[in-house]
């Protein structure tokens, strides 16, 4: 098996660099002197020369155009988009969610620097309810 | 697309290029031209023709597998020299540099044909599968018709490594992938063509 691999790669090596045809050095150095007479092209043109690149430019501006359209049309005029209150929903969930953000106080009769009221003793750890486990007895 | 007939073992001109080859491994000569390109000496193109045409028509004519996509290539490699003549002295090794723009441009001109006939390359008369004989007959229309199962990928790494001479890092650099890759695409070239030796048998 490996004898006629080394075989194919021999032959490979042998046919590998076919002679370019009659005649292709005289057109290619007609063409290239044509070239060579042409001002260089400038990237800009070289960018619309290119299929690729004039596509993505295409689709850009049309994506573009169509959210501006979409914005335009779900946000009535003179209307400001106010900020949304993130912690809003924490606050109204109070309980649980209130009880892991606050910090326990130390002691709870310390009035702060501003001579505040002092403030609530914090709630005892009740009992756990499990949703999932109650007594259906 | 003209079918041309594959080249013959015994045909003239298709022994391994040694003063090419030699030629190729002139790092300095390559600059000195491009020097002189980029200084605006038009008559150096014919020089360059002569000492880079040979390896850039192999790639691209092992790349599209056709000789008249090839000689396209190459005319394109020129005509891309002369535009760009005057970025050409920042070019650190212009034989890089040309083999990379000639399977940049080959792989376009397989996609153009492609696009514009529909037709795969393997279909081409000149690339077109025969029975294989293992014999010592094993010529080498027969194994481009064998080469010619390859992917257009797996047969230029092929002719790069075998017919070019490159290390697979150096493969790597001119088509822009990793030598890892290089070598893994060769070693599955190999084996596609061992299988198809044996599936012919």
């Amino acid at each position: 098996m490996s004898e006629r691999l080394e075989v194919i790669r021999r032959i490979v090596r042998a046919i590998g660099e076919p002679d370019p045809p009659p005649g292709l050095r005289e057109r290619t150095l007609a063409r290239a002197a044509a070239g060579w007479a042409r001002p260089a092209p400038d990237p800009w043109r070289r960018v619309w020369g290119s299929g690729p690149l004039r596509l993505a430019w295409a689709v850009a501006v049309a994506v573009l155009a169509v959210a501006n359209v979409a914005v335009r049309t779900t946000l009535k005029p003179g209307v400001r988009v106010a900020a949304r209150p993130t912690l809003a929903p924490a606050a109204r969930g109070g309980g649980e969610l209130q009880a892991i953000v606050a910090l326990p106080r130390i002691r709870a009769e310390y009035l702060g620097t501003d001579g505040g009221p002092p403030a609530p003793a914090p709630k005892a750890p009740g009992p756990r309810k499990h949703h999932g486990s109650e007594d259906k007895s | 697309m003209e079918a041309v007939a594959p080249p013959m073992a015994d045909a003239p001109g298709l022994a391994p290029a040694a003063s090419a080859a030699g030629a190729w491994s002139e790092p300095s000569r390559w600059l000195e031209l491009f020097r002189e390109l980029a200084a605006g000496r038009q008559d150096v193109l014919a020089d360059l023709y002569d000492l880079a045409s040979r390896r850039l028509y192999g790639v691209a004519y092992w790349r599209t597998g056709s000789r008249d996509l090839a000689a396209d290539v190459v005319q394109e490699v020129f005509v891309r020299v002369a535009e760009r003549r005057e970025r050409l002295c920042s070019v650190r090794d212009p034989r890089w540099w040309l083999l990379s723009v000639t399977h940049r441009l080959a792989v376009d001109a397989v996609r153009r044909a492609s696009r514009r006939e529909a037709e795969p390359i393997e279909d081409h008369g000149e690339l077109a599968a025969e029975p294989v004989d293992h014999g010592a007959a094993l010529d080498a229309r027969r194994v481009w018709a064998l080469v010619a199962r390859l992917s257009a990928k797996q047969r230029e790494v092929v002719y790069l490594h075998d017919a070019a001479g490159l290390s697979h890092a150096e493969v790597g650099r001119c088509l822009g992938i990793p030598a890892f890759t290089a070598a893994s695409r060769y070693r599955l070239a190999i084996s596609a063509l061992r299988e198809l030796l044996g599936s012919k048998r």
